[in-house]
């Protein structure tokens, strides 16, 4: 049974929008810049949607008393986008909503523990209600009007790439008509304190896949793709949603597998569930984060699949930073676009290719691509290994 | 259809690794919250130093999982999946106090890294060394529900033989303050906290516990009742109230208020485990051990004597708003 994708939306540090996405990936225009929205000591470059919870509250139309986690306003922008895009009658067909994040409401509850930490009698309760995952997905399947089904997946990086797997099997086993997928995370004290301890962020633009990267950049945001089954399209879809596969590395609780046996399964089990060759595969949208283990593990995992046929790559990550539980929605949402334009969205910055490797991301937009199959990469911490595959064929 | 091969819990009450099913009655305890009775880790957790890495609510939910897979006879389960509300609080905090306490400045790692909400699915990998299908869900009441519902669909798709579902939340000082000041335990209900983990498979054995035949989650909306949702889920399976033995809910009294399920036997499960995010998980604990022992204890007080259970219900109303229905039958 084919799953198509029928809409796209995205909100990222390179625009509000698809079309402002879409406009900035072509211009080769990074989001990063310094923190201008949280109150930290930490000084690195990350990339922020530069809206305030305020303004983005205005923009949504949403009531300005009412308090929300940056989470959720970042996953509403991007979910509304996408189920509009996809023009679903919401009565006719039953909808779901599977959403992911790695941090759920910590942006607010960061801020209540402060005050709660001195004194237990206070810290606005209002800004701890919302600290579970759900509270974000709940948010967002009210905002646009779904009631059928919700749910929220978290496995650190690969959150997103799980929520678009979850919803494929829901359609393919009968159980929803449509379903948005994707992840929403916004940028905060305890995952920017968190990365920084592991020491994994780079005080420069991250350098994906370069000889001289140094570690990632934060980034935040939200991306959604409506999914629909051939006989419950509303309108001519833009790709089909082609093959998937989850896995883990069982390695290491943050670190992937020096030969990256768990991206190697996740892309293998990815082309077997797709009935694809590696020929098949136009272009990869690598999850290519800028560390060093990262990109190292997943570069040998392309060459070991690949062969001599490493189709051409890029991460996306120079534009929008590592969005973490978003990353997958985001790149997801790339990855169409990627189809419906026939361009590659190059790695703008790269320079020198890993020594141990000897691969190179394209660094140049190309369009006329002639791509019509997309593989996107998502790993996460906890071993957590997803690999999607997009076609326009 | 999806067999129940073995269960593992860790609760309030005395469930894990005893023959017994709830056979002591409840103490009365003071205070807001019930603590899950824990084990001795050692045996299923040689490594010192990983044991003393872990927090409670990893420890809960590896040993559960542990346990679970070793009566089912399995080490290599096709598919680890486990849900959560909110995870691993007490290396969250940590984190977080010491952001504060050290202005932000060389932090160790290792509380940020074992607060990811996933940590318990990945330790279990690691421990199995298992490369295989790996998912962890964190929706408030259908945490536990989602991993079932995945579990259900992996079997049907024949992707997975046997899959390792469950879930696992724990109660922190800080949890327990802030739900009471929230006035969550107006109702009476304790809070609650436990690990429990189950092996589904596709194939039936003479020792499985009960067989799954269907889940269904809905939010509460002002457009459909509860108890529409309960006759529509019955009606859709082919069922109707009369085919229930039992309604093991997640109410205390409320339940009393759906007029056209007052006539099916009921008992509650909450009391015992005390109320969180994925208690349903102990609901179904519950149901797939009175489906293999044809008892019922009394802490579970049903409302009326009953010797006798074909199929349960487990009907649990998260803070009524995230409604879930998991119906179960004899193996």
């Amino acid at each position: 049974m084919k799953i198509y994708v029928t809409g796209i939306g995205v909100i990222s540090a390179i625009g509000l929008n698809v079309a402002e996405n879409l406009q900035a990936l072509r211009n080769k225009q990074s989001g990063v810049d310094n923190i201008t929205l949280i109150d930290t000591n930490i000084d690195v470059p990350v990339c922020e949607v530069k809206q305030s919870n305020k303004s983005l509250k205005e923009i949504l139309g949403l009531p300005k008393e009412k308090t929300f986690s940056r989470t959720a306003l970042l996953g509403m922008a991007a979910a509304k986008e996408a189920l509009s895009d996809a023009d679903i009658d919401l009565s006719k067909q039953r909808t779901g909503l599977i959403s992911a994040t790695s941090v759920g409401g910590m942006d607010l509850s960061e801020n209540f523990y402060k005050t709660y930490k001195e004194d237990k009698n206070k810290g606005r309760l209002r800004e701890v209600a919302s600290h579970d995952c759900g509270d974000s997905t709940e948010k967002i399947a009210d905002y646009v009007g779904i009631t059928d089904f919700v749910t929220t997946i978290s496995t650190a990086c690969s959150s997103a790439a799980n929520a678009v797997i979850l919803g494929a099997r829901m359609l393919q086993n009968g159980l929803l008509d449509a379903v948005i997928v994707g992840g929403t995370d916004p940028i905060c004290r305890f995952t920017l304190n968190g990365f920084n301890s592991l020491m994994i962020l780079d005080k420069e633009h991250c350098r994906p896949f370069d000889e001289s990267r140094a570690g990632l950049n934060l980034g935040e945001g939200a991306g959604f793709i409506v999914l629909q089954r051939e006989d419950t399209l509303s309108k001519k879809p833009y790709c089909e949603l082609k093959g998937y596969a989850n896995a883990n590395d069982a390695y290491h609780q943050t670190a992937t597998s020096p030969d990256g046996d768990g991206p190697f399964l996740a892309m293998s089990e990815a082309l077997k569930s797709a009935g694809l060759k590696i020929t098949d595969i136009d272009c990869i949208n690598a999850h290519g984060t800028g560390t060093g283990n990262n990109d190292l593990s997943e570069g040998k995992a392309i060459k070991r699949l690949f062969g001599n046929d490493i189709p051409r790559f890029s991460s996306t990550k120079v534009y929008t930073g590592h969005t973490l539980g978003a990353a997958g929605g985001i790149e997801a949402v790339y990855s169409v676009l990627s189809l419906m334009h026939d361009t590659i969205f190059p790695t703008f910055n790269f320079n020198t290719p890993i020594n141990e490797l000897n691969i190179s991301p394209e660094t140049e937009l190309i369009e006329q691509a002639g791509i019509k199959t997309v593989l996107s990469n998502s790993f996460g911490f906890g071993g957590n290994v997803s690999s999607l595959i997009f076609s326009s064929k | 259809m999806y067999y129940i091969q073995s269960i593992s819990s860790i609760s309030p009450a005395s469930t894990f690794r005893t023959e017994e099913f709830l056979s002591s009655p409840l103490e009365e305890k003071e205070g807001y919250h019930l603590s899950a009775i824990e084990p001795d880790y050692k045996e299923f957790i040689a490594d010192a130093n990983l044991r003393r890495r872990m927090s409670r609510i990893v420890k809960m939910g590896v040993c559960a999982a542990l346990d679970c897979l070793s009566r089912a006879e399995n080490n290599n389960p096709d598919a680890i999946i486990t849900g959560t509300g909110l995870g691993c609080l007490a290396d969250t905090e940590k984190f977080l106090k010491s952001i504060i306490d050290n202005e932000e400045q060389l932090l160790n790692p290792t509380a940020f890294i074992q607060s990811t909400f996933n940590t318990i699915g990945a330790q279990i990998a690691l421990i199995l060394k298992s490369n295989n299908y790996n998912f962890t869900y964190v929706h408030r009441g259908f945490s536990f529900e989602s991993a079932l519902l995945d579990a259900m669909m992996l079997l049907k798709e024949n992707k997975a033989e046997n899959v390792l579902v469950g879930a696992m939340d724990e109660i922190t000082l800080t949890s327990a303050d802030i739900m009471r000041r929230m006035g969550f335990w107006r109702k009476g209900v304790k809070m609650g906290e436990g690990a429990q983990f189950f092996v589904l498979s596709n194939k039936k054995s003479h020792t499985d516990y009960a067989v799954i035949k269907y889940i269904d989650t809905f939010l509460l909306s002002n457009n459909i009742s509860p108890e529409k949702r309960i006759n529509q889920f019955l009606e859709r399976n082919g069922l109707s109230t009369e085919n229930i033995d039992l309604i093991l809910t997640g109410y205390e009294t409320d339940l009393l208020t759906l007029d056209s399920l007052q006539n099916i036997p009921n008992a509650s499960f909450k009391p015992v485990c005390g109320e969180y995010q994925t208690a349903a998980s102990f609901g179904v604990w519950c149901a797939a051990n009175i489906l293999k022992r044809q008892a019922i204890p009394s802490s579970l007080k049903a409302s009326e004597s009953l010797n006798l259970f074909n199929r349960i219900l487990v009907y649990n109303p998260y803070r009524n708003t995230n409604h879930s229905l998991i119906l179960l039958e004899k193996a």
